[in-house]
């Protein structure tokens, strides 16, 4: 990392400072502007997606192989198949542009006034959440099936434990331990830039669309500024990840 | 008596009409029959890959539709020129300007569907260039470049994870941290990194040249940046092939590595990396769309359908099928792969998870 | 005292529809056991003991499983109850322990919790009070330092303990029936002989009935009082313990004592294994299910034998059939392991 970054920064500047090649702005400085808006899309969007990703898992598992299963598999697929650039800019058509239900595009700081930044970031929360809706469904559905075959799984029903207890405690409880795995990863590869397209399809001017800007105009050092900086928070997220997962499971747990 | 007493624990009812419809015994069959045999019940499955076929041929077929029924090429130009729509002269883009005091964008001509006698079905874009026949040769291009990025991502991947995961030690030490170091990049901005600076100046090493138009160069960078998620989860499996009984014989009895990789370990994998192949397609046409989208894939005049949305998308609210049509061809592409893809694990029921971004 | 009749289970019969077709798994299973005593189910792997355990607690119920027979307990018929009235049951009136105590345990809860929530399922306590109890049945199953063990993981825990806790857990709310599935089958030698004794001294103190599990004779030798030898899903022979040990009548039986090691016989003639495999459950062969492995077969064997009484003492029930006499010439060759010979 060291080395990558003095071959970007080069020997005939001072400063040691990552240079814009189109702007000559500190690309750190730069980066630092957009973190407000990527993480504001981040944590929302992430809250959307856990909380339906996991409704829809538990709801698929539970009535697997039924119309409902099916249904929802299907729609997860559909959810996964769609580009979220362009499902940007589909529902940035209908909603904001043809409709004006919503507000079209930019970010309103927290600070400023809470309920216009929540009111602009619906719609890109939403779309970047439908990815991970379906993805996370599925896996979710296919870990809870796993999990219901598991012996202690059976050891808790011939407790007399009610089929709902069984569910909640036993099978949900370890099959999200995977998840979170996912989780820490997504979150910090969206956070390190990797909601590049949505920031760039609703003109959301984080870290993301900071990568986008500097790409239309063959900017490099932007975009390895941004790309290092996506390294940075998945390396740190998978430490957190690791130390969450040794509290979830008992069993990696150091003694 | 009989019925069981309450409701339905956690089951799928598939089986039971297995059961109904299909009765004997199985013994003997060899896992791909029993995989065929539950594959052919699937027919959302297979209607998907009908749809899947059905494009793919559309596509093939491109110009032969550009020659007979639009008469013009993908990249040409129309600004200029005039159709007779209901006998009328109606230029293909209205040239705008100051009309009645006020400023009028030049706007391309919207979609005829079969009034213009086949052109312009889906309209024109900003250059007079048909999208239809851009939509044709477009999907190609991003059929090829899908296609052709998951054939070489899984090829170097099952290589390296059968290296790997067969000789162990130091040479699995250097390239399990080899996939590490992808694991550590979020997977669009690795590609426009590599996509964007070759898209540049084109690729001039080691005696391999490809020119900085050329669809080689996404097709690379996006095989290239996902061998690591194809990778991985590749070697878990062969660590886990590499203790059974079969494998430690033929080590035992001196086989050659490269036999053993070959022969014992290679059809074990064979029925994982079929579904990898399915899903890993379907994942390359949409990081292909996402590169071009951003300008570091498929790079203009050439078409894909990425590039074809990127153009569209300044015409959004006038012209909105220039980004609708190459959009729904996407989905329904990814789809179809993506369903197939699913039935066909459930098939064949690989332990892999398949565990792919975009 | 008189006889006090927990448990009855009168023609049993458990299918499964598969992809592959409908499974037998029990196919007629008949027994009746009284509080005190010990009822030792013997048979091969498939044979479908586990099936039928975990039918009388109502864990295979599912939409591919049928039922037929009854499971009577205390005068109720646990297959028709309803999932919430059946889960009254379970646990409280009827334990179970599973064959591995490795993956039978919830790796993420502490070993005590698992036990209080076993508690808290059926009886309204306090956490502060069930965990009491959790650790005086930690420690009357024999696991030391209870007090602190209480709070370890799972695999903190040793195989061993791991059973002994499973076993503290099944016997948490004092249940009437403990069904004891194959306990010792994961464990040492040396551990499965503490186990199986733990178990029979357990009975006494709560005065319950045991149902224990095996594929193995030698283990239910010590502690059973009846035997229920089963194959291919049926009750093949029954009885008690001393009559099925000394006077065993059906051909498998022999086959299973055979299989006992003994100390008093070379190794490499200890293990005598029965020819052949079990049946497939789907399509089962005509007559007696044992047929095809039997060296006694004859023609009358491609009638289904029932389950009757044919020897002196009574309530010693076979499915084989030849005469007691033929059985009695032939059967001593095969329990010690010579050429089996023709009937
Ligand atoms: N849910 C199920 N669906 C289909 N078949 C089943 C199911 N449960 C059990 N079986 C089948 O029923 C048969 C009897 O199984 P069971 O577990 O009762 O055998 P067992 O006597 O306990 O053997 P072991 O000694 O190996 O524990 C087996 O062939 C098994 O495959
Ligand atoms: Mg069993």
């Amino acid at each position: 990392m060291e080395k990558a970054w003095h071959g970007l920064v080069g020997d005939s500047n001072p400063d040691n400072k990552l240079l814009s090649y189109t702007t000559q702005q500190d690309v750190v400085q730069q980066i630092k502007q957009g973190i407000p808006a990527t993480f504001s899309l981040t944590i929302g969007a992430s809250v959307i997606w856990l909380f339906f990703g996991i409704l829809v898992g538990v709801i698929a598992a539970v009535t697997a192989g039924r119309l409902s299963d099916r249904a929802i598999t299907i729609l997860a697929l559909v959810g996964i198949s769609m580009p979220v650039f362009w499902l940007g800019i589909v529902t940035r058509y209908f909603l904001a542009e043809k409709n004006t239900w919503f507000p079209d595009g930019e970010y309103v700081g927290l600070t400023a006034n809470p309920v216009q930044w929540a009111y602009h970031l619906i719609l890109p929360w939403t779309v970047l959440a439908v990815l991970y809706i379906g993805f996370y469904g599925r896996v979710l559905r296919n870990n809870i099936l796993d999990t219901i075959n598991e012996d202690f799984v059976r050891t808790a029903r011939a407790k007399g434990l009610s089929r709902r207890e069984v569910l909640t405690k036993h099978v949900l409880r370890n099959s999200l331990i995977p998840v979170v795995t996912l989780f820490g990863l997504d979150f910090a590869g969206v956070l390190g830039g990797g909601a590049i397209l949505t920031e760039k399809v609703f003109d959301l001017h984080g870290v993301g669309w900071y990568a986008a800007d500097a790409l239309d105009k063959f900017d490099l050092p932007p975009i390895m500024g941004v790309t290092l900086y996506g390294a940075g928070f998945i390396v740190l997220l998978s430490v957190l990840v690791d130390l969450f997962y040794a509290y979830l499971d008992p069993r990696i747990r150091p003694t | 008596m009989g019925e069981p007493a309450t409701g339905t624990e956690f089951t799928l009812d598939t089986a039971a009409e297995l059961a109904q419809v299909e009765h004997g015994a199985i013994q003997g069959r060899s896992p791909w029959y029993l995989a065929w045999r539950r594959l052919r019940r699937n027919y959302i499955a297979f209607a998907f890959l009908g749809l899947f076929v059905v494009i793919v041929l559309a596509c093939a077929l491109a110009p032969a539709y550009a020659s007979h029924v639009a008469h013009t090429g993908p990249n040409a130009n129309h600004v200029l020129d005039t159709i007779t729509v209901h006998g009328k002269q109606v230029p293909v883009v209205s040239p705008g300007g100051l009309i009645n005091g006020k400023l009028v964008p030049s706007l391309p001509i919207g979609p005829q569907w079969f009034n213009a006698g086949g052109r312009y079905l889906l309209g024109a874009d900003a250059n007079g260039r048909d999208v239809a026949v851009r939509l044709l040769y477009g999907g190609r291009n991003s059929l090829v470049i899908g296609i052709g990025s998951a054939l070489i991502c899984i090829v170097v991947a099952v290589l390296l994870s059968l290296i790997a995961g067969y000789f162990g030690g130091w040479i699995d030490f250097v390239i399990t941290r080899f996939y590490d170091l992808f694991y550590a990049f979020p997977v669009i901005l690795l590609g426009i990194a590599l996509g964007s600076a070759l898209a540049i100046n084109g690729f001039h090493h080691f005696g391999i040249t490809i020119e900085s138009g050329s669809i080689w160069i996404p097709t690379l960078v996006i095989s290239y940046v996902l061998i690591a998620y194809v990778g991985r989860p590749i070697r878990g499996q062969i660590l886990s092939l590499r203790e059974k009984e079969f494998v430690e014989a033929a080590i035992a009895q001196g086989a050659r590595p490269w036999r053993i990789m070959v022969s014992d370990l290679l059809p074990n994998l064979a029925s994982s990396v079929l579904v990898f192949f399915t899903l890993i397609i379907a994942n390359n046409i949409v990081v292909e769309a996402a590169l071009s989208f951003l300008g570091a894939g498929v790079q203009p005049p050439t078409a894909s359908w990425g590039t074809l949305i990127a153009d569209g998308q300044t015409l959004i609210v006038t012209r909105p099928w220039l980004s609708l049509a190459p959009g729904i061809a996407i989905v329904l592409t990814v789809l179809s792969l993506n369903v197939f893809g699913d039935g066909l694990r459930d098939a064949l029921d690989p332990r892999a998870k398949v565990r792919i971004e975009h | 005292m008189a006889d006090e009749r927990l448990l009855e289970v009168r023609g049993l019969k458990v299918q499964f529809a598969t992809e592959d077709g409908v499974v037998h798994a029990v196919d007629g299973v008949d027994f009746a056991l009284d509080r005190g005593k010990v009822l030792g189910i013997v048979g091969e792997s498939g044979s479908g003991k586990s099936v039928t355990a975990m039918t009388i607690l109502g864990l295979t119920r599912d939409v591919n499983t049928r039922f037929e027979g009854e499971v009577i307990y205390k005068d109720r018929n646990l297959l028709d109850l309803p999932e919430n009235e059946m889960q009254q049951y379970r646990g409280a009136e009827i334990g179970m322990i599973f064959q591995d105590p490795m993956t039978s345990l919830n790796p993420v809860y502490r070993v005590g919790d698992q036990i209080v929530e076993a508690i808290q399922a059926h009886e309204p306590v306090d956490k502060r009070k069930a965990r009491r109890r959790a650790v005086e049945l930690l420690r009357q199953v024999g696991i030391p330092n209870p007090e602190s063990r209480v709070d370890d993981y799972p695999h903190q825990f040793s195989g061993g303990m791991r059973q002994r806790a499973m076993i503290a857990m099944a016997l948490s709310c004092n249940p009437d029936v403990l069904i004891a599935d194959e306990p010792t089958t994961a464990l040492d030698v040396t551990i499965q002989a503490q186990i199986i004794e733990l178990i029979d001294q357990l009975k006494d103190d709560f005065n319950s009935a045991v149902i224990l599990i095996t594929h193995d004779l030698g283990v239910v030798a010590e502690i059973a009082d009846d035997l229920l030898v089963m194959y291919a899903g049926r009750v093949v022979e029954h009885g008690g313990k001393r009559p099925l040990f000394y006077d065993p009548q059906h051909p498998y039986t022999w086959g299973l004592l055979g299989s006992i090691p003994r100390l008093d016989r070379p190794r490499s003639e200890r293990l005598h294994t029965i020819e052949g495999s079990p049946p497939s459950l789907i399509r089962l062969p005509q007559g007696c299910k044992f047929r095809p492995r039997c060296p006694h077969a004859f023609e009358k064997c491609l009638e289904e034998p029932p389950l009757e009484n044919r020897v002196e003492t009574p309530g010693h029930l076979d499915r084989c059939w030849l005469t007691v006499e033929a059985k009695r010439a032939v059967r001593d060759e095969t329990i010690e392991g010579g050429e089996p010979a023709a009937a």
